[in-house]
């Protein structure tokens, strides 16, 4: 289905877009991270400053009101209490020699000398460290009175904890959203490109395997993806017209051509079989040269029918006048009504303008012209209404021959299909075929109505006396075919024959239709 | 009346070149559009039949080509393609008529006269009778008569009857005479012409008259003496 290469180019797209996705992720939660880190550390480091504060303004406050050697020797007997948060206490006299050095156990190590060296600043922070430098402490002092200095130290070992803490936490956190990222990356990505994997899918399976049934669900494509999508099976669908309708005019041509020209090879066997004789091939050679011109005929036929068929026709609209254009074309078939007494009146306006293409328009009404002299009995007429129904222009040709039985009314659009009346008539069975594929590409409707005035169902012999004329319709299949063997032949002088006696009657007849597309004014 | 044939099937080149040559033609047959060039360069042609589908440059390229030089040799085109686009492509292209395959040799016959007189000499004189064995034909007057019977025709049964005139002794088609005579090109499935024919007979061969107008089985109707 997938080419190698169409498939690694979109996978490409898609690792770029969840890579970049979850790359950008992972920045923002660093970012985060280290905003968080230093607020925690900031906060925390205001907490220890807060608790030597505190501590140191507490001995402040007790030398204000006792003296400051009694104080330091009450600390130094343990008068002063020394637990909770482990501290530690030193008292350096103006010569910065220690007097008094209260620390817990285990912290002797953070001591090597040289506190005695450090500034007695009251401002000054001090942070010492471990030798190991694991560990450390931060401390800070205040003068007690004129003579001592008090410095008061606490271990950054809680903070450092709370801290790694919160780096472990996060780090482990950020492992698993970074997967999510990249997964969620890549599923909206997948999402977002799917229309376009999909309409590349389909070109590809479509050039691989020829099959153009595939189309893209343009319902949950989404904007612009839309917009791609539905041009892509818009042409996918004329292209899958064009090629069906290629095919399906192979076929029937084919399919209909067989019956002719085994005909034709028959005729030809058949003279070439017998004894030679040049009368009989001359015969042949003449049968011949007729069944080729039905051949091509039906060949030309065929071909149109299926062009109009597989919406493949290119029409060559123009503005119309179909009165004229069937006055013409009335004008033509009357010349060979008139020999069988039939007249053709035409009924309508001055003028009905119409946008059709005029070449194949007059093909349509010229079938349904010859359809209705065809089945016309001798002396009636056929009537030609020319109208316009809401604006829609529309033309109906009306005979008052045998009628269409009901099970033929579906079928006489078939092509190829002949009902049981008409085999005896000439024609190749495709003349109402054309008309209708006809109609329908220019985007009209074509059709059969029931004849106001007889049965709504034409069945020959269901209601005699019914028709217009109350002419008596002759029972069962014969009604059907009212004049048996009569072909094209050349008769002079028929008598029109009126609805009773010799010939056949008025059927309730037959009324075609045919309604076109109003013609819209920006086409004119 | 020299006409030269290209056209790249054999079959086709010989029995048009036959049936030209029996019909008096001095005919030249080449199955190429540069061979057809050549040929022009060096002799002039009353007439050309052309087939499109020619290997190499196909003939409606040809055809553009010897417009292009000036040669104004009425040219027959000949195609397998009967589409409305086709037509007019080729008339576009500079051809004179069309005819589509498979076609039958009377109407090619036809049609090549018909160009080789329209494009005959601009001083010859426009004819305004039209003779055959004993009918008349008035063009002016529109008046016809056989053995000096004056007969009284419709306006279609004259257009044939001066259509066959012009061409006696020569096969007309169904399809040519609807076109001619009603210029419908599709065949309206229905025995029109039969029933016209009929009738322009039945004016012409009145009562003891002999034979003219005769039916050929397969081919069309032709005027012509027994």
């Amino acid at each position: 289905m997938f080419s190698g290469k169409n498939r690694a180019g979109i996978r490409r797209i898609n690792y770029r877009i969840a890579a970049l996705f979850s790359g950008l992720f992972a920045l923002t939660s660093l970012l985060l991270l280290g905003g968080v880190y230093f607020t925690v550390r900031g906060s925390l480091r205001e907490k220890e400053l807060e608790f030597i504060r505190h501590k140191l303004l507490g001995y402040w406050a007790v030398t204000q009101t006792r003296d400051v050697e009694e104080v330091l020797a009450g600390l130094e007997s343990g008068a002063v209490g020394l637990e909770g948060t482990p501290f530690f206490l030193r008292v350096s006299d103006e010569d910065n020699a220690t007097v008094l050095f209260i620390y817990p156990q285990g912290w002797r190590d953070f001591f090597p000398d040289n506190l005695e060296g450090a500034p007695r600043n009251p401002d000054a922070l001090l942070t010492l460290h471990s030798p190991n430098r694991k560990y450390s402490l931060t401390a800070a002092g205040i003068p007690l009175g004129d003579e001592y200095f008090l410095q008061v130290g606490v271990s950054t070992e809680q903070s450092r904890k709370a801290l790694s803490l919160v780096v472990r936490n996060f780090s482990l956190l950020l492992l698993p959203l970074m997967l999510l990222s990249a997964m969620v990356g890549a599923f909206l990505t997948a999402r977002t490109l799917s229309p376009i994997q999909k309409l590349a899918a389909a070109a590809v399976s479509i050039v691989d395997t020829g099959n153009l049934n595939e189309r893209i669900d343009a319902v949950r494509a989404r904007d612009e993806l839309r917009d791609l999508v539905g041009p892509f099976n818009r042409m996918i669908e004329h292209i899958e017209t064009v090629v069906k309708g290629m095919k399906g005019t192979l076929d029937s041509v084919a399919h209909d051509l067989r019956t002719p020209l085994t005909r034709f090879r028959g005729l030809a066997e058949l003279a070439l079989r017998g004894p030679e004789d040049g009368r009989r091939c001359r015969e042949a050679l003449q049968d011949g040269l007729e069944e080729a011109d039905r051949i091509l005929t039906l060949l030309n036929a065929v071909m149109d029918l299926s062009e109009a068929e597989s919406g493949t026709l290119r029409l060559e609209m123009a503005d119309t006048d179909l009165v004229e254009l069937t006055r013409k074309l009335v004008d033509m078939y009357a010349f060979v009504a008139e020999e069988r007494g039939v007249r053709i009146r035409l009924q309508g306006p001055e003028t009905l303008r119409a946008f059709v293409d005029p070449g194949r328009f007059r093909r349509v009404v010229g079938n349904l012209l010859d359809n209705a002299v065809k089945y016309s009995p001798d002396g009636e007429e056929i009537l030609v209404l020319l109208s316009t129904r809401d604006g829609r222009p529309r033309l109906e040709v009306r005979d008052r021959g045998p009628g269409i039985p009901a099970e033929d009314a579906s079928r006489i659009w078939d092509r190829l299909y002949r009902g049981a009346g008409s085999k005896s008539k000439p024609g190749l069975g495709i003349g109402l075929s054309i008309a209708r594929a006809i109609t329908e590409a220019h985007g009209g409707s074509i059709g059969l109505i029931p004849v106001p005035g007889s049965s709504p169902g034409p069945v020959p012999g269901s209601s005699p006396g019914s028709g217009p004329d109350s002419g008596p319709v002759q029972g069962s299949d014969s009604s059907l075919d009212p004049r048996p063997g009569s072909g094209p032949g050349l008769m002079s002088g028929s008598v029109p024959v009126s609805g009773s006696g010799s010939g056949p009657g008025p059927g309730p007849g037959a009324c075609f239709f045919i309604e076109l597309p109003a013609p819209s004014i920006t086409k004119l | 009346m020299r006409v030269l044939i290209v056209e790249d099937d054999r079959k086709i080149s010989s029995f048009v070149a036959k049936g030209l040559r029996e019909a008096g033609f001095a005919v030249v047959a080449v199955n190429s559009a540069e061979d057809a060039l050549a040929a022009f360069a060096s002799g002039a042609f009353d007439a050309a039949v052309v087939d499109i589908m020619l290997p190499g440059m196909d003939g409606l390229s040809m055809i553009q080509k010897l417009r292009e030089r000036k040669v104004e040799t009425p040219i027959l085109i000949l195609s397998a393609r009967r589409s409305v686009d086709d037509r007019v492509l080729g008339f576009r292209k500079g051809g004179d008529d069309y005819l589509t395959k498979p076609f039958s040799f009377s109407e090619l016959l036809v049609r090549l006269q018909s160009l080789i007189r329209r494009a005959g000499p601009p001083g010859g004189t426009v004819p305004t009778r039209l003779e055959y064995a004993d009918i008349s034909m008035d063009l002016v007057s529109r008046q016809v008569t056989r053995g000096g019977r004056r007969i009284d025709l419709q306006p279609r049964e004259f257009a044939l009857l001066e259509y066959l005139l012009r061409h006696p002794g020569q096969a007309l088609s169904k399809t040519m005479i609807l076109e001619h005579v009603w210029d419908y090109d599709f065949d309206p499935q229905t025995n029109v012409v039969d029933v016209l024919v009929f009738r322009l007979r039945s004016k012409l061969e009145r009562k003891a008259d002999r034979k003219i107008l005769h039916t050929i089985r397969g081919v069309g109707y032709v005027l012509r003496e027994e």
